[in-house]
């Protein structure tokens, strides 16, 4: 029980941090620009599918840094020439825009790379167990993922709160347009953000496209667990980003280790059912079967609970 | 040379109208006040002047140069800073960052974002001496969410004047305020502000009348009026139009 518990801990580490790379350039995005950016998880496919045609090419490590920065740049195209325009039509036409941008990544990629899952896997010089417990093996590449989510963590954290860009993105957060009336370039601003938090979501997408594989519905696989993500931690709190996240991970990570069913439970309470009872289905639902829909639960609950989200701000 | 110029200004949303044909002209080192009743425009007039909004019409001379098509960063560049009616502090930064904040671009600090804050020695010793100026010096590390209320506002008076801007704009400097605390903000905007051109939307008479030296009438979205306070006072179309009305106490702007 031990060693399941120690690695469910683990890979939910790695899938929470691995959320938090595309949670925290949505929330940011958000309070900023007052954008919830639809297309923000095709960002992350574009990442590994750049990754995957720079690394046949040139080889891995160089995508790890190229493909990020392809991204970033092309995020900051959309923001300048994209967003910016469709600003002036209001909130909803930014809606929209990021909602069809998503549609147009989705596309692009099955027109260049079809729909088939693509063969990316992570450098073979990392094909080893980090460490082996209890007979079980930890590969490497997820505790390479683990070393590059969590510096990136602590890297936006010390720009955001050390840096002279920083300290201005964070008035911003609150009030842009006050910021702008201090001297400050805020479009350029936005665009910065956009792009950084894109080359983010590229980045989680290098390293995770060997892990959760490349293929082209990659994005809204992820992407609507961000907007969960988001909408728990509160909108437009990094906080609430990282607790969500990795509250998020572990949960589902736990969940799948944990083997427990429903037949458990009801064992638990003394009730037993004949194994061709009509609501048979019913009893055999194990915890690993509901993982997938946990995050949703938690949602609605938060939703109903603490509608500004755990570290939100309310509506005032 | 007028410090600002507005020629024939105008702005509409849609099919109406919020300000129609405004001229107006500030010399330097004028204390000039906008008055006028709920919905007159003078909250517009301040965008339009810092850029938030486009004019519709018309231009907006600064220091003899149009600034109405220029974005609002452009604008402070050029010394003309503003404060907001609404609290628009950075309320989870520290009393200390809001200013810092106000202060990077003026002393010219580029973007960037690996110079540390903390050690930029000119910016924190500024920082340092404004936050003496306010009388927030014992606040400098408390999130300025956290502010007593006239303190808020004092901090806010301090984010416009950071930037030694030539042009101050204030939104209301002392709604909400008691007697005490108005007379308090009074004697800071007047310490802060010697030597430089001031323009202040307010509501209160007393404090316009103690703080301008020349007055503009704005009454549904035109300028009827903008003279001296005495001649303000003996004027007919404002007495009937906005000191005829009894203003209510400590009436807050919409």
């Amino acid at each position: 029980m031990a060693d399941a518990l120690i690695f469910a801990t683990l890979n939910g580490l790695v899938t929470g941090m691995l959320l938090f790379m595309l949670a925290s350039g949505v929330t940011l995005i958000f309070s900023m620009m007052g954008v919830l950016n639809f297309a923000h998880a095709s960002f992350y496919m574009l990442g590994a599918y750049f990754a995957f045609a720079i690394s046949q090419q040139i080889g891995f490590w160089p995508a790890l840094l190229l493909a990020p920065m392809l991204v970033g740049v092309l995020g900051a195209l959309v923001e300048r020439y994209g967003l910016r325009q469709v600003h002036k039509s209001g909130q909803v036409a930014e809606l929209v825009f990021t909602f069809g941008l998503a549609f147009l990544i989705e596309e692009a990629v099955q027109l260049f790379w079809g729909r088939a899952t693509q063969d990316f896997r992570s450098p073979a010089a990392l094909d080893f167990a980090l460490f082996t417990l209890f007979g079980q093996d930890f590969p490497a590449w997820k505790g390479v993922m683990l070393c590059i989510s969590v510096s990136i963590f602590i890297g936006l954290y010390f720009v955001l709160t050390r840096t002279r860009t920083g300290i201005i993105i964070q008035a911003a957060i609150t009030h842009p347009q006050a910021v702008a009336n201090l001297g400050h370039n805020v479009p350029r601003l936005f665009m910065v953000v956009f792009g950084a938090g894109s080359a983010l979501a590229g980045l989680a997408g290098v390293i995770a496209g060997p892990v959760l594989t490349t293929f082209p519905g990659m994005a809204s696989v992820l992407g609507s667990i961000v907007f969960v993500i988001v909408v728990i931690g509160g909108l437009g709190s990094l906080t609430g980003a990282l607790v969500a996240s990795l509250l998020i991970g572990l949960l589902q990570s736990w969940a799948i280790a944990s083997g427990l069913g429903m037949a458990d439970l009801l064992a638990l309470l003394g009730v037993s059912f004949p194994p061709d009872h009509a609501l048979r289905d019913l009893w055999r639902l194990t915890l690993p079967q509901v993982a997938p829909l946990l995050p949703y639960l938690l949602l609605v609950l938060i939703l109903i609970f603490r509608p500004s989200g755990l570290f939100g701000k309310r509506e005032s | 040379m007028s410090v600002l110029q507005l020629d024939n200004v105008s702005k509409s949303f849609g099919n109406s109208a919020i300000l129609r044909n405004v001229h107006l002209r500030i010399e330097p080192g004028e204390r000039h006040a906008i008055i006028g009743p709920n919905g007159a425009g003078k909250s517009t007039l301040f965008h339009l002047i810092s850029g938030r909004q486009q004019v519709s019409a018309g231009r907006i001379l600064f220091k003899g140069e149009a600034i109405h098509t220029l974005p609002p960063h452009e604008i402070a560049r050029r010394g003309l800073a503003r404060s907001f009616q609404v609290s628009s502090l950075f309320a989870q930064l520290s009393v200390f960052e809001n200013l810092r904040c106000a202060l990077l671009w003026p002393l010219g600090y580029g973007y960037s974002f690996w110079h540390l804050l903390s050690r930029e020695k000119a910016l924190n010793a500024r920082t340092e001496s404004l936050l003496d100026e306010l009388g927030l010096w014992q606040r400098r590390d408390v999130p300025a969410g956290e502010l007593a209320y006239a303190e808020q506002r004092a901090l806010e008076l301090g984010l416009a004047i950071a930037s030694s801007a030539e042009l101050i704009l204030l939104d209301e400097p002392v709604a909400g305020m008691n007697a005490t605390e108005a007379r308090q903000a009074l004697a800071l905007i007047r310490r802060v502000t010697a030597g430089k051109t001031l323009v202040v939307v307010e509501h209160d008479m007393t404090v316009v009348f103690d703080i301008a030296d020349r007055i503009s009438v704005l009454v549904q979205g035109e300028l009827i009026a903008s003279d001296t306070p005495a001649a303000i006072r003996r004027n007919a179309r404002v007495q009937e139009a906005y000191l005829g009305v009894p203003v209510p106490a400590g009436g807050q702007h919409a």
